[in-house]
């Protein structure tokens, strides 16, 4: 008996470990695509795609650190900043997140990477699009990062 | 006849107070635009706030921060789409500081009043006296002094409006790989993430 507890238990603490630790509402006019694997993912109609995953707060720092090391990566990267990074308030905490412009496909791309502490774990959603695709999906998608609980 | 005169009486009272009431509102612009040249941009935007008699406080190729007349507030949208390949975001923001002018000017005019008054029993004051209204009057001197300074700031900020713009440019080269101490940090790149969402 002992022994299969054990192996139940174990997969039941890998099936925790991979969901995320958070809900979110997906943005209005998205369709989620993947809901498993501690990935949520959604796209629009025009193939814009948000996601949202976790990973391990590790070395355990809090939301200012955590700000500051993915603004100075990057932009020293090379990606440029469409503006400073705003904060936004969720029952889940508060977050940040950036919006950067960059080529592809020879157009304007804009990215959106939001971070958000929660205890152990950092919630990281992205969100990338031809410019006037992303403006238009761009209160949805601030919408959707609010709704995180 | 009386009927006339007195509707007309109240039309100019109403104008009056509509017009007391706009004169009272200071404006602020948040905008965000792309440019293909920060350079030229912060040129021609520094160009249109002296060209409006106004001036800039700030500049550098991200953000220029600029005061200009208030009548002007309307001309700075199409002068940015103008300028710019996008205007990504445009806030303008309104607020009525016709309460706080009111509420300085009475607080200016009622402690006038009582430094008058305390200058006036100086004379008849005897040594302490006279030691209490200095300190009274040095007193109300200040806070005389700090309330005109923030009636000129608030009358400023009416007279001239203030826009921060942000600058973002048209990058020519893709962003290069550099790794991060943090791991997680080295999993945000754009292109993985336009590549694994099939874009």
């Amino acid at each position: 008996m002992k022994h299969a507890v054990i192996p139940l238990v174990i997969i039941f603490m890998l099936i925790l470990g991979s969901c995320l630790p958070v809900d979110i509402d997906p943005p209005k006019g998205f369709a989620v695509v993947k809901e498993k694997g501690g990935i949520f993912r959604a796209s629009s109609p025009e193939g814009m795609n948000f996601s949202l995953r976790s990973v391990k707060n590790y070395p355990e720092k809090d939301l200012p650190f955590w700000e500051e090391a993915l603004k100075n990566h990057l932009s020293r990267e090379g990606y440029i900043p469409l503006r400073g990074g705003s904060s936004f308030s969720t029952k889940a905490g508060e977050g940040v997140y950036f919006e950067w412009v960059l080529p592809y496909k020879g157009e304007d791309y804009i990215y959106l990477t939001g971070i958000l502490v929660a205890k152990r774990k950092i919630i990281i959603a992205e969100a990338g699009g031809q410019k006037d695709i992303y403006m238009s999906y761009r209160e949805e998608l601030m919408e959707s990062l609010n709704s995180l609980r | 006849m009386t009927k006339k005169l007195i509707l007309s009486f109240v039309i100019i009272l109403f104008l009056v107070s509509a017009l007391s009431a706009q004169s009272a509102l200071s404006h602020r612009v948040r905008a965000s635009v792309l440019v293909a040249d920060p350079e030229s941009a912060v040129s021609e935007l520094i160009a249109w706030a002296e060209k409006t008699q106004g001036y800039y406080l700030y500049s550098s190729s991200e953000i220029v921060v600029l005061r200009f007349p208030s009548e002007y507030t309307a001309e700075l949208r199409p002068f940015l789409l103008d300028i710019s390949e996008y205007l990504v975001e445009y806030i303008p923001e309104a607020y009525d500081q016709g309460d706080e002018i009111v509420n300085l000017e009475s607080g200016i005019r009622s402690r006038e009043e009582i430094l008058q008054r305390n200058l006036d029993y100086l004379d008849k004051a005897d040594v302490m006296g006279t030691l209490a209204i200095e300190r009274e009057v040095m007193q109300l001197l200040s806070e005389i002094e700090s309330m005109k300074g923030r009636l000129k700031k608030i009358r400023q900020d009416i007279r001239y409006g203030y826009a921060e713009i942000y600058l973002s440019f048209q990058q020519q080269s893709l962003p290069s790989s550099i790794p991060s101490s943090f791991s997680w940090i080295n999993t945000l790149d754009f292109y993985d993430f336009m590549r694994e969402t099939g874009q």
